[in-house]
């Protein structure tokens, strides 16, 4: 080999090496004796071998291999929690992951690729999991669905969820459209309706015209609905308030109260009612919305934040002062609504795979019962 | 434009767009410049503030005491040599008598702002080292804290000695920055009135999560006793400066800023081997749901910078040239701090309410630079407020009541004791609130002596809608303790008001996630005073509804069949009537959908038996109580009374009361489980 090609070669292997060597290595996580632990309850210590993992690859290809065998090993009566430990044990696996690594997207001249990988695979695998191991979902899958759809709205990738309907990609055949195999199972599951309404405000977030009417749809639909009536009320009315017609949007605020207790729902309806207030120049009126909004969750900073500012502003400085001590007590800051308005479903995770947990291992007091 | 000008000009300008009116800000609010000290004291004057909850201070014309922090920078022996005759302080334009106090010894309280947020994850060890060396800066009888800003404003050192700052961890750099919240946090708070207030925050003041706009950062600042100092950690070049014109300027994510300061990834338009590989990062965290930044302008830069200079502050960016990191700055500022004039007066001749522009000159060395609090607003007196200054004068600083605080100013105030009439919202309300069913329960039973008194309590419940916001299960109990209240009155209206209360608690009890075991267990206690209530054609429908929630719930199948059944045993003014066959076949069918297996199905066989007793069909009925033999007292009680009473037995008999109203024996207990 001529000396100038054997120094390409040469350049080009360690281009290619690099990244693979650069990449710390870690024990591979033994999948199999995980699994089996995952589905007698050992759900802390298996979460935390996923949290000091680095090779979701890894995982996901092990769990794959793995999988088939361990599911059989229980029997056919074992068969469907092995079934939902297998797909909750992925989605724990890609949660941990999601901290670390997602997805990848190109810029391909005007298109774009989006690559999802290990983490996002892994929920999906779950979910094909699911769906393939029985025609008829059991009522735990809702959760499960629920649970994962909590997962991508923390990641706060809304692709994931319903794909790239406004725009063209170069790989199309990758879509993973989360959304649409959850509502296939359950059609009537009016959260995976509202999911999708939230997924469709994101992506197009901050597209005022065409495409939020898509969102807008969604959300007009579920507005009387018992079970999401509430959020998707309020979700609209941000969405009036963002075009500037602040009284449709005032009604809809009220109509969320009536419509729901949820806290988080009515902090949300009560701020928003605060800020088009505010914006109004009623602000006494707004000073009331947001005091309105604390009793929901006391010490949420947004509320806090935007009351105490309000009061300094009318020379309060007082009332503003005890308003933000209160918001800043030292430790872990109460969750804000606002904050997470975004995150939507995640807000439920810790619920749903709670409820995952108790459904592939029961505490032996729920068993007796 | 040379590089360092444009830098400077790239960062104000991607401040500016950060800051620029967002949603999280109030969508559509116009810019700030309305919101004048004038217009804010006309406020104050014109319109009724909001009901205060405690006493607040106020300040009175004869006796209050205003303190101005003057900033002079000058020739140091000039400003050594300076006396109270030297200034000239205009209160509204009206002259005032002015006297110096000695600033070196009054204590100081520093608040740091440092960024936690990811922007400024490669700063991070940087930042936590320039706090550790100006928490050795401050002196030993001033107090410091810490707070870092990221999605949230957070207490990292509350207020305390300085040293503590040396064990500070250094906090993981995540999410987004609320800057303007920490701003705003900081200025309004008066850690305490007898000291005087420093702030200083290490920023780049590009915030991307905050509630208020940094106008509003303006408006606050003032009105605050704090003096703010900006230290800017970083300029650079704003990549995103460079996109083709037209093009709408993408979120300012975190992770772009990051990607903007320190130049990690390729940029399509940056030319190069990434010119047609734009690659975001690999965990993609949610990006700030915000409004896209508005066309820049230089406004937003001016307002922090004006903001810190209406305290008496300034914006230090970082020097290139000189050494002007945190911790310099802060040595700098602080000890000019420690040695501002501070000049006080008693106002005359100028309206007491309302703002108060202030202007402090120093006629004979005009070449000093002197940076005044520029006034102060004097809030006006509510109405039944009484002064906390009393009679003695009170040194205050501008515009700052030095008064008690109230202890929450958040919570509703509480009714009186004169004002609770016993049995009504008010008191059920204080009953509640602290968490004592008992004391609830209580008051219920005080409003159910008269039926009056308990309609007028159960519409007042019902009008009042959502009492305890952050705890909505409170409500849901109680409307379960009003309506079986309800149910035991001898007023028909009085009970049909009760099981109107419930059907509109059945929606509000769903969890956002669907079917749950609270739901389903305030639907059983709900079904126990349904059928407690003895309307059977209204409460009938209400229990169907409950089991298409739950439909295999065998309590709920079993009070479906109860209910089905006191239609034959209420008189027809309450909905009762004969049933025809073939009612009579699905009543029966009713009872024989109670799951054998399940808790309830002794007590469905008895009540079947004794339908079937009634019907003449005693071979059938005796067959139905076959082997039937409960351990509960009661249940066993009306067995016992099933295959021993004659067919048309029941009445007014307390045991068939008793029997016909089935679960409602057992309401206290369910109602106490659901108690959060």
């Amino acid at each position: 080999m001529p000396p100038a090609t054997r120094l390409v070669v040469l350049a080009l292997a360690a281009t290619l090496a690099g990244p693979a060597l650069a990449r710390p290595r870690t024990d591979r996580l033994p999948i199999p004796e995980l699994l089996e632990r995952y589905a007698a309850g050992d759900f802390d210590d298996v979460a935390k071998a996923f949290d000091e993992n680095t090779d979701y690859d890894e995982v996901l290809k092990d769990l794959k291999k793995a999988a088939p065998g361990w599911l059989d090993a229980g029997g056919a009566t074992d068969r469907p929690r092995r079934v939902l430990a297998a797909a909750t044990f992925a989605l724990e696996a890609g949660r941990a992951g999601s901290f670390h690594d997602w997805k990848l997207v190109q810029n391909w001249i005007r298109l774009e690729n989006i690559y999802w990988h290990a983490p996002a695979k892994l929920v999906e695998w779950g979910c094909a999991l699911l769906r393939q191991s029985s025609p008829e979902p059991r009522p735990i899958e809702r959760v499960w669905h629920l649970a994962s759809i909590a997962l991508v709205d923390r990641v706060g990738d809304f692709e994931f969820l319903i794909g790239s309907p406004w725009e063209a990609r170069a790989n199309p055949k990758d879509e993973i459209l989360h959304l649409e195999h959850a509502a296939e199972r359950f059609p009537h599951e009016r959260r995976f309706a509202l999911a999708q309404g939230i997924a469709a405000e994101w992506r197009l977030f901050p597209t005022r015209q065409s495409g939020s009417r898509e969102a807008e749809k969604i959300f007009e639909s579920l507005q009387d609905d018992a079970q999401v009536g509430g959020e998707a009320s309020v979700r609209l009315g941000l969405m009036r308030l963002r075009n500037k017609t602040v009284r449709p949007a005032l009604a809809l605020f009220d109509a969320a109260e009536r419509q729901t207790r949820e806290p988080w729902v009515v902090y949300l309806a009560r701020y928003f009612r605060g800020l088009a207030l505010e914006n109004a120049e009623r602000r006494d009126e707004a000073v009331g919305a947001y005091r309105g909004a604390l009793d929901a969750i006391p010490g949420a900073q947004s509320a806090s934040f935007a009351l105490a500012a309000l009061l300094a502003q009318q020379g309060h400085r007082i009332d503003a002062a005890v308003v933000v001590d209160r918001a800043l007590t030292p430790g872990t800051p109460v969750p804000d609504p606002w904050r997470a308005y975004g995150l939507a479903d995640a807000r439920f995770w810790p619920e749903l795979i709670d409820r995952l947990h108790r459904e592939i291992a029961p505490a032996p007091a729920e068993t007796a019962r | 434009m040379r590089p360092r000008t444009r830098a400077l000009v790239v960062s104000a300008a991607m401040f500016a767009a950060a800051v620029a009116p967002t949603l999280g800000q109030g969508p559509g609010r116009e810019p700030d410049h309305a919101r004048s000290p004038e217009r804010v004291a006309r406020q104050a004057q014109g319109q009724a503030p909001p009901a205060p909850q405690t006493p607040r201070a106020v300040f009175r014309a004869t006796t209050d005491l205003v303190t101005i922090p003057v900033f002079v920078k000058g020739d140091a022996d000039t400003v050594a040599g300076l006396t109270a005759a030297d200034f000239v302080l205009t209160d509204n334009g009206v002259a005032q008598s002015v006297e110096m106090i000695d600033s070196e010894s009054l204590p100081v309280d520093v608040s740091v702002i440092v960024e936690t947020s990811r922007a400024l994850e490669n700063y991070a060890s940087d930042v936590h080292e320039q706090v550790r060396r100006i928490a050795g800066m401050v002196r030993p009888g001033d107090r410091l804290e810490v707070l870092g800003v990221g999605d949230y404003v957070t207490v990292l050192v509350p207020f305390g000695p300085p040293g503590r700052v040396e064990a500070l961890p250094q906090p993981a750099s995540q999410g987004l920055t609320s800057i303007n919240d920490a701003l705003v946090a900081a200025l309004v708070r008066e850690p305490d009135p007898d000291r005087r207030h420093l702030v200083i925050a290490l920023t780049d003041s590009i915030d991307t999560r905050s509630t208020v706009d940094v106008d509003t950062v303006l408006e606050v600042a003032r009105q605050s006793n704090a003096t703010l100092v900006v230290s800017w950690i970083t300029l650079s070049i704003d990549d995103q400066a460079r996109e083709p014109p037209g093009e709408p300027p993408p979120w300012i994510a975190s992770y772009e800023k990051l990607a903007r300061h320190v130049n990690l990834l390729p940029c399509h338009a940056c030319g190069g081997p990434g010119a047609l590989l734009r690659q975001r990062p690999r965990g993609q965290p949610w990006m700030p749901h915000k409004a896209p930044p508005l066309p820049r302008t230089i406004y937003a830069f001016d307002a922090v910078k004006e903001a810190t200079e209406l305290t008496g502050g300034g914006l230090y960016p970082p020097g290139i040239f000189v050494n002007r990191n945190a911790s310099v700055i802060f040595d700098k500022v602080y000890a000019d701090f420690r040695r501002n004039v501070v000049l006080r007066y008693r106002p005359e001749g100028v309206e007491r309410v309302g703002w108060h522009d202030v202007t402090v000159t120093v006629p004979d060395h005009r070449g000093l630079d002197v940076r005044p609090r520029r006034g102060y607003l004097v809030e006006a007196e509510a109405p039944g407020a009484k002064s906390a200054s009393g009679a003695a004068a009170q040194p205050v600083d501008a515009g700052a009541p030095t008064s008690t605080r109230p202890s929450s100013p958040a919570a509703p105030a509480p009714a009186t004791a004169t004002a609770r009439l016993p049995g009504s919202l008010d008191a059920l309300v204080a009953a509640a609130s602290p968490g004592t069913l008992d004391a609830a329960r209580a008051v219920v039973a005080e409003a159910a002596v008269d039926p009056d008194r308990l309609a007028a309590l159960i519409l007042a419940f019902r009008d009042a809608g959502n009492l305890w916001p952050s705890e909505p299960r409170r409500e849901f109990v109680l409307a379960l303790m009003l309506a079986g209240a309800a149910a035991e009155s001898g007023s028909d209206r009085v009970r049909m008001l009760g099981v109107d209360l419930l059907g509109r608690y059945e929606r509000l009890v769903r969890s956002p996630l669907g079917l749950d075991d609270y739901e389903r267990d305030w639907l059983l206690a709900e079904a126990a005073v349904l059928e407690g209530a003895m309307r059977p054609a209204e409460t009938l429908p209400r229990i169907r509804a409950a089991l298409a929630r739950f439909p295999d719930d065998a309590r709920l199948l079993l009070a479906r069949a109860v209910l089905a059944d006191q239609l034959t045993a209420v008189p027809p003014d309450s909905g009762g009537r004969a049933l025809g066959e073939t009612a009579v076949a699905q009543l029966i069918g009713y009872y024989d959908a109670v799951p054998a297996a399940s808790a309830v199905s002794d007590e469905a066989r008895i009540r079947k038996s004794w339908l079937l007793r009634r019907l003449g069909r005693d071979a059938d009925a005796d067959a139905a109580l076959a082997g039937v033999e409960p351990r509960e007292t009661t249940l066993a009680g009306w067995r016992d009374l099933v295959a021993t009473q004659p067919a048309n037995a029941g009445g007014s008999d307390p045991a068939w009361q008793a029997y016909w109203r089935a679960d409602f024996r057992v309401l206290s207990e369910l109602v106490t489980a659901l108690w959060p």
